[in-house]
């Protein structure tokens, strides 16, 4: 794979993605809520700042996702539609280079919208308190590590199946994978339950565990979190985003244009 | 190696369902010289463009294989080689015309100094310099297929595969695109397209090839197609005066050409001395004699005529 063909396909991409309108209506949703949450005050200081920074990175979170979900949805789908694919892929272009600029390209643009809802973040705290607040960027760069895994989900299902099916199977998905351990044992106990139990086990046990990349409540309540933790995680994360990226690469592969 | 693309036993087929199938293509074998205008002809459906997808990698072929100079067709070595305009603009339309030309010859691996030099010498060859900053969607047709050459041309390929060039533009487009291909032939580029437009690749190509329903009727030099139609003449004399009816007896002409001062007439060459000396005989001046050649659209039509034939039997 040639380096320098991913970076050209991705800053065409980042380019092509930063004329969507929408793109910009949920940054801007996603920056008002961050910023009324400064007007949470209903049982002083020290519950204000967990409310500021529960309601922040849960709209952080939910936004993020949604912007993700935008931004890959279509952006294999709209270049086979509108053609602009052909003349790109007869000239000296792997598909799978293709495939790597078009996550790269939209994934620097969810960066930098994570990247100013996290300043916004911090600042607020800031001004708040006068302390400052990093362990809200290790929640964020989770975040940030499960857009990408999300993306590249999103991706791998739209070269190949229609829009509104890789809409539903991406939320399946990401719910079915949110769903913690915990709440997996609890279902598990219930003995009606148990062949839906059995199928949200396995499926489970495939796709991603998004709630790995949740440490919000850790975050709010200024829990330690293990330093491996972290690290681990974005390991974890990168390679689901490496398998569905290999996913999308296959099924473009042998498509025909 | 002189071979530029060599096509064997290519096959297309399209699978919609378990029961609908499609064969765009059907064992196509291929074999164009370096330095050839190759004309791709056949009617809307043949298979022209499903052909020249398999050629620059943009589809898999279901059989055969294809070789662009050598190398597999798809590949990137066999993609270094080619330049290609596909029938429809596609392209980023928010991109200025010299950034996208910029772009798409970065993948080439040409530095940005010599891309500059190329691209100016390019938007000159297809006459648009002065929309090298104008923003593609701001191009008219024409102007867009004059584009569309000009990125196909980036990299300075030994071979341009053109699809339908000239479709959907006006008569000045279409002669406009004509000539930008007749100079390419100039420079020995080897240069394959199709078109269903027969006058148009009279006029440009050495050789073609006739495909009809996935299928390759025949292929082969263009003079061999338009060779002449053995042994008729068309034979142009006029009267000093309006002929009579037993003038036109005795020259067995027919009695419709009675009163015309003007005559044209075919007829077959062991005759033709005979029949100058009886006009001679009656003061009927020779105008010209030309050999009757067959047109490129008659062999076409004859050929798939004869396909569509042979296929309901």
């Amino acid at each position: 794979m040639n380096l320098l063909n991913i970076l050209r396909v991705a800053s065409i991409t980042a380019e092509k993605s930063l004329r969507q309108k929408i793109l910009y209506l949920i940054f801007f949703f996603g920056l008002v809520l961050i910023a009324l949450s400064n007007f949470l005050n209903v049982f002083g200081l020290g519950a204000q700042i967990r409310l500021i920074k529960d309601f922040s990175l849960t709209g952080i979170n939910l936004f993020g996702l949604i912007f993700t979900i935008a931004i890959y949805l279509n952006s294999i789908p709209n270049e086979i539609e509108q053609k602009t694919i052909y003349p790109l892929l007869a000239k000296p272009l792997r598909r799978s280079e293709y495939v790597w600029g078009k996550f790269l390209g939209n994934y620097y643009l969810i960066f930098l919208n994570m990247l100013i809802l996290a300043v916004e973040l911090f600042l607020i705290l800031k001004l708040n308190t006068n302390i400052y607040y990093f362990n809200v960027f290790n929640c964020i760069f989770l975040y940030f590590i499960q857009c990408g895994v999300v993306g590249a989900m999103v991706l791998a299902f739209s070269t190949r199946i229609s829009y509104p099916l890789t809409l539903s199977l991406t939320l399946f998905a990401y719910i079915i994978g949110g769903f913690s351990s915990v709440y997996i044992q609890y279902l598990a106990a219930q003995p009606e339950n148990q062949i839906g139990v059995f199928i949200i086990k396995i499926i489970k046990d495939i796709i991603p565990h998004f709630d790995y990349f949740n440490i919000k409540n850790s975050v709010v309540h200024d829990y330690i979190i293990e330093p491996k933790y972290l690290p681990m995680t974005a390991f974890y994360g990168i390679t689901y985003i490496w398998l569905f990226i290999i996913l999308a690469e296959m099924s473009l592969r042998n498509k025909d244009l | 190696m002189n071979i530029a693309i060599l096509t064997e036993n290519l096959k297309k087929n399209y699978k919609y369902t378990k029961n609908k199938n499609i064969l765009a293509l059907d064992n196509l074998n291929l074999e164009v010289l370096k330095g050839d205008i190759f004309g791709f002809i056949g009617p809307n459906g043949a298979g022209k463009t499903t052909a020249i997808k398999l050629l620059t990698g943009l589809i898999q072929p279901t059989g055969g294989k294809a070789y662009i100079f050598g190398e597999l067709a798809g590949s990137i070595r066999a993609k270094k080689n080619i330049g290609y305009l596909s029938e429809i603009a596609y392209y980023y339309d928010f991109m200025e015309v010299d950034k996208l030309l910029h772009f798409y010859g970065s993948f080439f691996g040409i530095s940005k100094i010599k891309r500059e030099g190329r691209i100016k010498e390019i938007l000159k060859m297809v006459d648009m310099t002065e929309k090298i900053n104008s923003k593609i969607k701001d191009l008219s047709k024409g102007m867009l297929q004059r584009f569309g050459i000009a990125q196909a041309l980036i990299s300075n390929p030994p071979l341009l595969i053109l699809d339908e060039p000239t479709s959907g533009l006006d008569p000045i487009g279409q002669k406009e695109i004509k000539d930008i291909i007749l100079k390419l032939k100039e420079m020995g580029i080897t240069i394959f397209f199709s078109s269903h437009k027969l006058t148009e690749v009279e006029h440009i190509c050495d050789k073609i090839g006739i495909i009809h329903k996935g299928k390759m009727l025949t292929q082969g030099a263009l003079g061999e197609f338009l060779k002449q139609k053995e042994p008729f003449l068309k034979l142009k004399f006029s009267f000093s005066l309006p002929p009579s009816l037993e003038v036109l007896n005795k020259l067995n002409l027919p009695e419709t050409l009675k009163d015309n001062l003007l005559c044209e007439i075919t007829v077959h060459q062991k005759d033709l001395n005979h029949f100058i000396d009886k006009l001679r005989l009656e003061n009927a001046q020779i105008i010209s004699i030309i050999p009757e050649i067959s047109s490129l659209e008659d062999t076409f039509f004859n050929l798939i005529k004869e396909g569509e034939k042979n296929e309901s039997s």
